[in-house]
């Protein structure tokens, strides 16, 4: 079906629209309404391997048996993370950002950087288009520079806060020194902000004990943070791509039209989106002073808002940080492990 | 005598059965435990576990019911159920031991209104069924009433000394007012997630550089799970705690013969009647200072180990509580919601 607002966005706007989903019948769809980019995630690697059975039956075939731990779920990964990176080959630009696919290392180890950039090696090399995720945590941004040095494409994600794709895209600068002093090309960058998944950590925080916040200030609290983070990358020129990510309703989207930010999209949102009717770029619009001043009220709000409201040890201590990890886990990549294949 | 036998019946000790699964519980109970621990994420591993066994009467819901509520139809079957098989030790001890528990919808760990109103609903499941919350400062609010109403209370995700002290605290509050006005106080279980604590310090110092070794990082849970045992034991608190999570003996010898009640899963049993330990109570061997203060180099381990580490309201800002409530939510409420039903979920992913 036809997504007018989709096709203007990245038909008409420096935007670039990545699909959110491993299904193959969404991607095509999204691809058909202007997706040039793919993201997924544990849990998305399961959900398609555990809900459309037959479609990866064949392709699974060529998976050797008898596989565990950490192989056998990089080898499931692999399988369907390299079918959609074929699908986006055909729109591979390093500097626009596009025809890329996403693989995430193991959220169970979100706190060993050498663990992660082993891990991230291996995932690079299943093709030149996959882009590898790892967490925003201290020991994941480390690894992220570590990355960058050797020229993978890197993305940042269980990240919600200016903080952490400050220290993302400051890592990205050393590495990409790192990588000119050694003769290699820098890849691609992305500092993810998963800006719903922010909203919903402060609704609980605020029922719990802000009851001063209003849920219209809570569902900008992550717009806030993109918006405030999109306006120092463009000061300080970082090439970091921002991605918004786990959106909750089309506001995440509309109010950052026009951004050059690669857009994290998942089909629900998509849905959303297609009754949006007008076209405008809403990126330069701040969000409300009142708003943001209510939500500051919220320690935890400060922490996400201010460009140092927490030092990189903190990143894995945060609300966010954890619901999301446990999330990867417990319905992502452990469910994996326990397939059948 | 095994160790279990011994724990149960020479010490001031309790042990409960950690799952809803009914061979599991059967199997426990004669092995001694006194009561059954349950979760969403237990209620739905029961399903898949024993479906011929439940599918009879997860039928018999229909499948109409929203979402909300049919989650917390599922969790009445199952607590329902071990509330039924531990009734006589409930009759048999005065009410002492013999709970089942009913967990309040995770989703809710911050709508103090919401929990008390659903607290209300679980409470008329039985009477030997405690109700199931998180230590949050919300979660508090409810304690003090269900404390005044003489709703029997048992307070989870709670990984921290403040945490504890706060539920005793607000206990204490309710407890007070329901003896001006003739009612029986009820029970109150303090949860301590050692295992769960000993998880996320090892996460935190690895990703801190710490370098600490496993046996330091293995000793945290326990070591906060003492420190509030001796604080309740000093203020005269009627609060049980229930060391939970448990990884292995040690968690179980650390705390053996204090006046606590273990949640322990059928695995674990296993360990422990495997290991055999030496009968003898653990309660009053002191931590290693040495391996204290190696721990206070995390400072989320001072935030977990110091009475005043945290405040209420970061309770349900700690990551412990976030990630326990994600688990709880995600991987065990969100599922039951539409477990057989033809009712979609509404949840993001």
């Amino acid at each position: 079906m036809e997504n007018r607002f989709l096709r203007w966005l990245s038909g008409s706007t420096a935007s670039v629209y990545w699909h959110d989903s491993a299904i193959r019948s969404q991607q095509l769809e999204a691809f058909a309404n202007g997706a040039v980019g793919m993201t997924t995630n544990p849990f998305l690697v399961h959900q398609t391997l555990s809900s459309d059975p037959d479609f990866w039956r064949e392709r699974l075939a060529t998976v050797p048996k008898g596989l565990k731990g950490d192989e056998k779920v990089e080898a499931l990964m692999q399988c369907v993370t390299t079918f959609f990176a074929e699908a986006a080959e055909p729109f591979y630009n390093l500097e626009k950002g596009t025809g890329f696919v996403c693989a995430q290392t193991n959220p169970n180890r979100t706190g060993d950087a050498g663990y992660m950039v082993e891990q991230a090696s291996r995932l690079a090399k299943w093709a030149r288009n996959i882009c590898v995720k790892l967490p925003a945590t201290r020991a994941g941004i480390e690894a992220y520079e570590e990355c960058v040095a050797l020229g993978c494409n890197v993305a940042a994600t269980v990240s919600f806060t200016v903080p952490q794709v400050l220290r993302v895209a400051e890592a990205r600068e050393r590495g990409k020194r790192r990588a000119a002093a050694n003769g290699v090309k820098p890849g691609l960058g992305i500092a993810v902000l998963m800006v719903g998944r922010l909203d919903d950590y402060l609704r609980d925080v605020s029922h719990d004990s802000a009851p001063q916040v209003r849920e219209s200030d809570v569902i900008q609290a992550g717009t806030a943070c993109i918006k405030r983070a999109y306006a120092i990358f463009n000061e300080r020129g970082y090439d970091t791509f921002l991605m918004p990510a786990g959106c909750r309703g089309a506001n995440h989207i509309v109010d950052l039209a026009g951004a050059r930010m690669l857009m994290s999209i998942a089909p629900k949102i998509a849905e959303m989106l297609s009754d949006v009717g007008d076209f405008a770029e809403r990126i330069g619009e701040p969000v409300d002073p009142e708003v943001i001043g209510r939500l500051m009220t919220m320690p935890e709000f400060r922490k996400a808002y201010e460009p140092d409201g927490m030092k990189p040890e903190e990143f894995i201590t945060f609300g966010s940080t954890n619901r999301t990890t446990d999330q990867f886990i417990n319905d992502g990549w452990n469910p994996i492990l326990n397939m059948q294949y | 005598m095994n160790y279990l036998e011994w724990l149960g019946k020479c010490t001031p000790t309790a042990w409960w059965h950690d799952s809803g699964n009914p061979d599991e519980i059967d199997l426990a109970i004669r092995r001694g435990a006194t009561g059954v621990t349950t979760n969403p994420v237990l209620t739905y591993r029961s399903f898949q576990s024993q479906p011929d066994f439940w599918l009879p009467k997860v039928r018999a819901l229909g499948d109409d019911l929203e979402p909300e509520a049919r989650a917390e139809a599922l969790l009445k079957l199952v607590a329902g159920y071990a509330a039924e098989r531990v009734r006589p030790i409930y009759a048999a001890t005065g009410g002492r031991q013999g709970y089942a528990l009913g967990q309040l919808n995770p989703a809710r760990a911050g709508d103090a209104e919401g929990m008390l109103r659903q607290a209300r609903r679980v409470r008329s499941w039985g009477e030997n069924i405690a109700v199931k919350l998180p230590t949050t400062a919300a979660g508090l609010e409810v304690i003090e009433h269900l404390a005044e109403e003489g709703i029997p209370i048992c307070a989870t995700i709670n990984v921290s000394v403040a945490q504890a002290l706060s539920v005793a605290a607000a206990y204490e509050r309710g407890k007070k007012k329901a003896m001006q006005s003739g009612v029986k106080p009820p029970l109150c279980i303090v949860v301590q997630q050692v295992g769960r604590l000993d998880d996320y310090l090892r996460d935190v110092a690895m990703d801190m550089k710490l370098g600490l070794p496993e046996e330091v990082v293995t000793m945290a849970g326990l070591a906060v799970a003492k420190r509030t045992y001796a604080l309740l034991e000093e203020m005269g608190s009627d609060c049980v705690i229930m060391p939970a999570g448990l990884r292995g003996a040690y968690h179980v010898t650390g705390m053996a013969g204090g006046r606590v009640i273990y949640t322990i899963n059928t695995r674990v049993q296993d360990m422990i009647l495997e290991a055999d330990p030496e009968q003898v109570p653990g309660i009053d061997t002191p931590m290693d200072e040495a391996v204290i203060r190696q721990l206070q180099r995390i400072p989320e381990f001072v935030r977990a180990y110091e009475p005043d580490g945290m405040q209420p309201r970061e309770f349900i800002t700690y990551g412990v509580t976030q990630k326990l409530l994600s688990q709880f939510n995600e991987t065990g409420w969100a599922p039951l919601e539409t477990y057989l039903s033809k009712r979609a979920s509404a949840r993001w992913i």
